[in-house]
């Protein structure tokens, strides 16, 4: 039976090629994702192993909850904590470390390393073995203007010992001259950051913690525990600490660095999910077809007596078999893919590292398991089918591609199993919690769905070839009428074919739904709620309506300056995380007599300007859920991780209309930094006072941010044009992935064809012989994969204008209040949909009209 | 050459040969053959295997090319002729009947007939149509699929689309060969009647007796040659001849 199997490789390489391209290319997505991702974490990883390997227990103090990234969340420890540890018996060394941020200013007055969140500045203690880092070349600052820099850093600058810099912090940038170059005890970058290193007393002053650590590190004498240390120290300190012992410090620091590595798995999970359904689909038909046209083969290995468990297994066989081959060369193709991305990703600068590629056995495992088990569920069915090849067949010319009516039992479990499958999409788009079982739920639903479809389509496929195909009997004449009955002919293939391409088409369209609809959401709430002339933020922080996440503080004398320019008025805004009642929630804390000139907020209950001393306002959005009524008192604790702060009674003093979630609350600035000392300043906010033009009030905004390169200046206009180009990016960007999937369905296209040429070589020939056309032949072909790419984009656009829908009504809660269909870009894609298809038929056309007539006579 | 001669013939051969491969392995299917079939007539062309009838009944009817030698189909030459001339001659002056009835599963028995005629690009003669339905007897079953319709049934609706044309000839490459004797006579009968009533030429390839006796006139065919023929044939004559012939 094997050798059989084997025979049939050698004899169908063709098709089995493209049955591989279908599997690789969604095993090869997967398995580069993974290395990449791998990749980039364990290099942060090992990193910071090395960077404190000889830390055996570091203090913190409590996280701030302004959750800003970088060790600088943390609020600061005063001095005295350093002298404390120092006593603890079992510590051999110990030193204060300030950490902040500090960024190199270019010549051009630009930012080196761009808008990164991983520029550091970091102290020089005493102890070499405690810094995260060695030096390289020249030496260790001793004053006050001296600074070394990481090495990698210094080497793509192409600096020289002695260059004089200038750098941006909590300060107006300064001048400082390089001493020397430092590097981690393994590679040239350290922690993966841009690395400047300054005095103790520099670094205390320039990152805005006179008197004050970061963290203080200690080492240990030979022998003792790290955790035995840890609770020493601890007891030794007292309470509103955090101690962690060296490695748990290691790893909280690779973290935080590891959260500048992009990640959107979930979207990533999604589109692998896509390509392999799309690809599973594609499998299934070309198997499905192979095993009509091999009806012949099979009929006759049952007449010499093979058991129909050994077809069975024979065709099993053969596609499990394909599946490692093709798993594997997906697999080859992923780690390829990597290695270009990482170089690419290198060469613009971004975050490196020296490590390899990190190829985990996960990887290797997951990517073959994966590849092979989906080719071979999707070649169950028409395994099943070929066992069931009656051994008659053999002798008796069967009308081939003769298709069963559709029976009624079909149509019920068609029905049956397809409302299931739309009840199981419904259900994962409109669920709020658990991204990895909304995908499940969506994806389970859609193979449900498509199989429910697979059973109804001799009902439904056929009108709706007659209602696309409807021009081309026109248009082409004969040919024309004959490709659109042919499409029709086996409507189950025909839907497997379109399936694919409807998958792929609908999920392109949600996505062009989805991106219009969010810019104009955008669009009418900025109209709405922001009436700020200008926005200052932290160049690395994205505009101001993205939330707390990716926030970075601006230096507080930026307000100080702004405060003191005559013609604005000025409002400062600072991300709050809290819990409320339990319940985990950000916002903001604002100055209550200055945000309304800058926020609109619709109708109140209660008033924004009058908001007291412990009480905060709410947005009617945000209320609702909770249940909060103005006067009520409400239980909130800011986050921080230590359980001896408890939370704190506050009112309910306004609700308001308007507002997105992120500032669904709002505090006064006085009450949070009460709580909070650490509070960073996430933004200001500016308006020009009256009487004051638009062009005196840049000049005036101007002129206060000078010096601080750090902070980027916003106006309302620019903000709006930064948040569509950041939504039309992502778009752009997984609409690109999904390109992918599409192509693997045009493929399908190609491949169902091609392969109905070969079956239908003998109704070819006999068109030929009664005086069709090569043209004529060409056209019909194509015709045929015409209609069925419209067909296919068509319904593709439909489900995703449905999917659009349901995704925009279950979103609007969250700021996905206006629905936007982009009709144009949808029409383009039926017409993309049809032109695929006269592509993808181009070449099976061509082979059809070179079939030979004589074949139409040969009686076999 | 007896017979009732009607003006130029319906389709002619002159010094056909057909070679198949080149050199040491080459086998000559056709061998230098003249011969000549007249319009308004049934012939037959009949031999044992691999004598050429087949190969012969493709080239004169512009399925397959010649090797040297020149077939013509009332009065073209068919040499002369490029690609696209051939497919129009095919489609508006032969007409094919096969051994497998080879109906397009996709369009039903009266699209099946029309074909050639919406090939063309031209609107069916309807009245031509039902006529051929009714000679046919296969009237009650214009809408259905080929499925639906039994062998005998399929051969008459493939007949019928080889006459929708009203060719020149009409070429019938073993009409019976996937029928039952019944059916098959039935078949012949339908054929000749067809020659008698409206003069239509038709050049039958056949290796039974029974068939051939059918026809007005019996062509032999023995390794690429014509070697004999046969006027007004019976069964008995012609299974004769092809005994002496193979022996």
């Amino acid at each position: 039976m094997w050798r059989v199997v084997l025979r049939n490789h050698q004899q169908h390489a063709l098709r089995l090629a493209l049955v591989c391209l279908a599997i690789a290319v969604g095993v090869a997505f997967l398995a580069a994702t993974f290395v990449l991702t791998d990749t980039d974490r364990a290099a942060i990883a090992s990193s910071a192993d090395q960077a404190y390997a000889n830390v055996a227990v570091a203090v913190q103090g409590p996280f701030s909850s302004s959750r800003l990234p970088g060790l600088a969340g943390h609020i600061l420890l005063p001095e005295d904590v350093l002298t404390t540890v120092r006593r603890v018996s079992g510590v051999s060394q110990a030193q204060g470390e300030v950490d902040g941020y500090a960024q190199l200013v270019g010549s051009n007055g630009v930012l080196i390393g761009g808008n990164t969140s991983l520029a550091r500045g970091i102290s020089v203690g005493p102890v070499p073995s405690l810094r995260p880092f060695v030096l390289g070349a020249g030496r260790l600052p001793s004053t006050s203007r001296e600074v070394v820099v990481d090495a990698q850093t210094f080497a793509a600058q192409g600096w020289h010992l002695g260059q004089s810099v200038r750098i941006v912090s909590d300060l107006p940038i300064r001048a400082f001259t390089i001493v020397g170059v430092v590097r981690s005890r393994q590679t040239a970058d350290v922690l993966g950051a841009t690395l400047l290193g300054f005095t103790v007393p520099e670094a205390q002053q320039l990152l805005g913690s006179e008197g004050h650590f970061s963290v203080v590190l200690c080492a240990s004498h030979r022998g003792l525990p790290e955790d035995v240390l840890a609770s020493r120290v601890a007891s030794a300190i007292g309470p509103g600490y955090e101690v962690l012992t060296g490695s748990s410090f290691a790893r909280e620091s690779a973290d935080f660095s590891s959260a500048g590595v992009p990640t959107f798995s979930a979207v990533l999970d999604a589109v692998f999910g896509v390509i392999m359904l799309v690809g599973a689909l594609v499998i299934f038909n070309i198997i499905s077809i192979l095993v009509v046209q091999r009806r012949r083969e099979l009929a006759l290995l049952r007449c010499v007596g093979a058991w129909r468990s050994q077809i069975y297994r024979s065709v099993l066989g053969e596609m499990a078999v394909i599946g490692v081959l093709a798993s594997a060369a997906g697999l080859g193709l992923g780690i390829a893919a990597a290695a270009v991305l990482r170089n690419v990703s290198n060469g613009s600068g971004a975050q490196t590292s020296a490590a390899g590629l990190d190829i985990s056995p996960r990887t290797v495992l997951v990517s073959l398991l994966v590849g092979t088990a989906t080719t071979i569920l999707a070649s169950l069915l028409p395994a099943i089918q070929a066992s069931r090849v009656p051994p008659v067949s053999a002798l008796r010319q069967d009308v081939i591609g003769e298709v069963a009516a559709s029976s009624r039992r079909w149509r019920v479990t068609g029905l049956v199993v397809g409302g299931l499958g739309v009840a199981l999409v419904a259900a994962g788009l409109l669920a709020e919690q658990g991204r990895a079982a909304e995908i499940w739920l969506v994806g389970g639903g859609m193979a449900l769905g498509l199989f429910g479809l697979g059973r109804l389509s001799p009902l439904v496929v056929p009108p709706l070839i007659a209602l696309v195909g409807w021009p081309l009997p026109r248009l082409v004449g004969a040919p024309g009428l004959l490709g659109r009955k042919n499409a029709m002919h086996n409507p189950r293939r025909t839907a497997a074919t379109a399936g694919a391409l409807v998958i792929g088409v609908a999920l392109v369209s949600l996505l062009a739904i989805i991106a219009s609809s969010a810019k104009a959401s955008s669009n009418s709430q900025l109209d709405q709620s922001l009436s700020a002339g200008f926005e200052v933020v932290h160049t690395g922080t994205s505009p101001l309506t993205d939330g707390p996440s990716g926030s970075q503080a601006l230096s507080p004398r930026v307000l100080q300056r702004l405060q003191a320019q005559p013609g604005l008025t000025v409002s400062p805004f600072e991300f709050v995380t809290f819990l409320l009642d339990g319940h985990g929630g950000y916002g903001a804390a604002v100055d209550p007599s200055t945000i309304s000139k800058m926020i609109s907020f619709g109708t109140l209950q209660g008033s924004v300007t009058a908001l007291s001393h412990g009480g905060f306002a709410v947005s009617v959005q945000q209320a609702a859920p909770l249940h909060l009524t103005v006067g009520e008192h409400v239980d909130v604790a800011l986050v921080d991780e230590l359980p001896s702060r408890g939370s704190t009674e506050m009112q309910v003093d306004a609700i308001y209309a308007q507002g997105d979630h992120e500032s669904g609350f709002l505090f006064s600035t006085a009450t949070v930094s009460e709580l909070d000392p650490s509070l960073a300043l996430s933004a200001v906010l500016i308006r020009a006072k009256p009487g004051v033009s638009s062009r005196e009030a840049e000049a005036a905004v101007a002129s206060a941010t000078k010096g601080f390169p750090d902070a980027s200046v916003l106006n309302v206009a620019a903000v709006r044009t930064s948040e569509d180009q950041r939504i039309a990016s992502q778009i752009n960007l997984i609409t690109l992935l999904l390109a992918l999937a599409i192509i693997v369905a045009v493929l399908g296209i190609v491949n169902t064809m091609a392969l109905s040429v070969v079956e239908r070589t003998r109704e070819l020939a006999v068109l030929r012989a009664v005086g069709m056309s090569r043209s004529q032949i060409v056209g019909m072909v194509q015709g045929e994969a015409a209609v069925i790419g419209a067909v296919g984009a068509a319904c593709g656009v439909v489900l995703g204008l449905f999917l659009g829908w349901a995704f925009q009504r279950a979103l609007s809660s969250q700021g996905l209040t206006d629905l936007m269909v982009p009709w144009t870009r949808l029409v383009v894609y039926v017409v993309a949909g049809a032109a695929t298809g006269l592509v993808a038929g181009s070449l099976p056309a061509r082979r059809a009209a070179r079939v030979d007539m004589l074949a139409a006579i040969a009686s076999e | 050459m007896a017979g009732t001669d009607t003006g130029a013939p319906a389709a002619q051969a002159f010094e056909a040969t057909k070679v198949f491969g080149i050199s040491d392995t080459s086998v000559c299917a056709l061998d230098a053959v003249t011969v000549s079939f007249e319009a308004g007539r049934f012939s037959a062309i009949m031999g044992p295997s691999g004598s050429g009838k087949s190969t012969l009944l493709h080239c004169i009817s512009g399925l397959d090319s010649l090797s040297s030698g020149s077939a013509h189909i009332g009065g073209i030459d068919l040499s002369a002729l490029s690609e696209r001339e051939l497919t129009k001659l095919r489609r508006t002056k032969v007409g094919f009947v096969f051994q497998g009835f080879n109906l397009l599963p996709t369009l039903t028995a009266g699209e099946n007939i029309e074909l050639p005629v919406i090939l063309d690009g031209n609107r069916p003669d309807a009245e031509w149509v039902a006529h051929l339905a009714r000679v046919l007897g296969i009237t009650d079953r214009l809408h259905h699929r080929p499925a639906q319709l039994s062998g005998g049934q399929q051969q008459r609706v493939a007949v019928a689309r080889a006459l929708v044309n009203r060719p020149t000839v009409v070429f019938a490459d073993e009409p019976t060969g996937n029928l039952d004797t019944r059916t098959g006579v039935a078949l012949l009968e339908l054929l000749a009647r067809i020659v008698e009533e409206d003069g239509q030429s038709v050049v039958m390839v056949t290796h039974d007796p029974v068939a051939a006796s059918h026809s007005d006139r019996v062509v032999f065919l023995l390794d690429g040659r014509v070697v004999d023929e046969l006027h007004d044939p019976t069964a008995e004559r012609i299974a004769h001849r092809l005994t002496a012939l193979e022996s």
